[in-house]
């Protein structure tokens, strides 16, 4: 396992709970343009988006985001409880 | 030490119904051969701990070749893959970094399926279920009508 600087896993984890929050608060109007499909999610925006979780990734390595946070937006009327 | 937990609920109106979904998440950075930012649903339903083909995928990892066992979740039938160990760096109520050096997680993978259910079971969340809870000697709090939710270590 590699060790990264613990400056930087701050930073990186701070950024993640920022991003996480701004799906939750934008999930409804994301839905309008990105239903069912995977987003990922950087800096409070959606950087990539695919209904394909290999394509999406491909897409994320490709602009150097490997950290963002990937989220699924389902259809509102599809109730999910696991 | 406390490692906050946050409640996240989205109102959907389906028919004329209004529905409440709220979930208690865990927002991560996990690392294995790099830094992936991920958010865990804790689900004390669920006896076991797994991340989702996704986060899988994002993190590099292999899996290994072995099932471990076959679960039905979400009602999508998963194929249940023992995963390297991980670190998940969580941050404490201080701002601090608590590292969770964890092999309790698997990697819950389509099973032979229809494309239909194949494609369901890929939105599975990750999920901190039971055996992390024990595993690691956390203890749960929860007041959700007063939006405490935390993780003590």
């Amino acid at each position: 396992m590699i060790e990264f600087p613990e400056e930087l896993i701050k930073q990186k984890l701070k950024e993640a709970e920022e991003d996480i929050d701004w799906f939750y608060e934008n999930k409804k109007e994301l839905r309008k343009r990105y239903c069912n499909m995977f987003v990922a999610i950087s800096n409070k925006n959606v950087i990539a988006a695919s209904r394909d979780p290999e394509e999406l990734v491909r897409k994320m390595k490709e602009l150097g985001k490997e950290d963002a946070i990937v989220e699924f937006i389902e259809p509102e009327n599809l109730i999910v409880v696991y | 030490m406390k490692i906050p937990l946050k409640l996240k609920e989205e109102i959907k109106n389906v028919e004329n119904t209004q529905f409440i979904e709220r979930r208690i998440i865990l927002p991560v950075n996990i690392i294995g051969r790099k830094i992936v930012g991920a958010e865990f649903i804790i689900d004390t339903g669920c006896p076991y701990s797994f991340i989702n083909y996704i986060t899988l995928l994002n993190l590099n990892l292999p899996k290994n070749e072995c099932k471990v066992k076959k679960m039905v979740i979400g009602g999508s039938l998963v194929d249940i893959f023992s995963i390297p160990t991980l670190k998940l760096y969580l941050k404490t109520e201080k701002g601090e970094i608590f590292i969770l050096k964890t092999d309790c997680l698997n990697v819950a993978m389509p099973s032979e399926a229809n494309e239909k259910e194949k494609a369901h079971a890929y939105t599975l969340p990750n999920i901190l279920g039971l055996d992390f809870l024990i595993h690691h000697k956390l203890k749960l709090f929860l007041n959700l009508s007063e939006n405490v939710q935390y993780l003590e270590v």
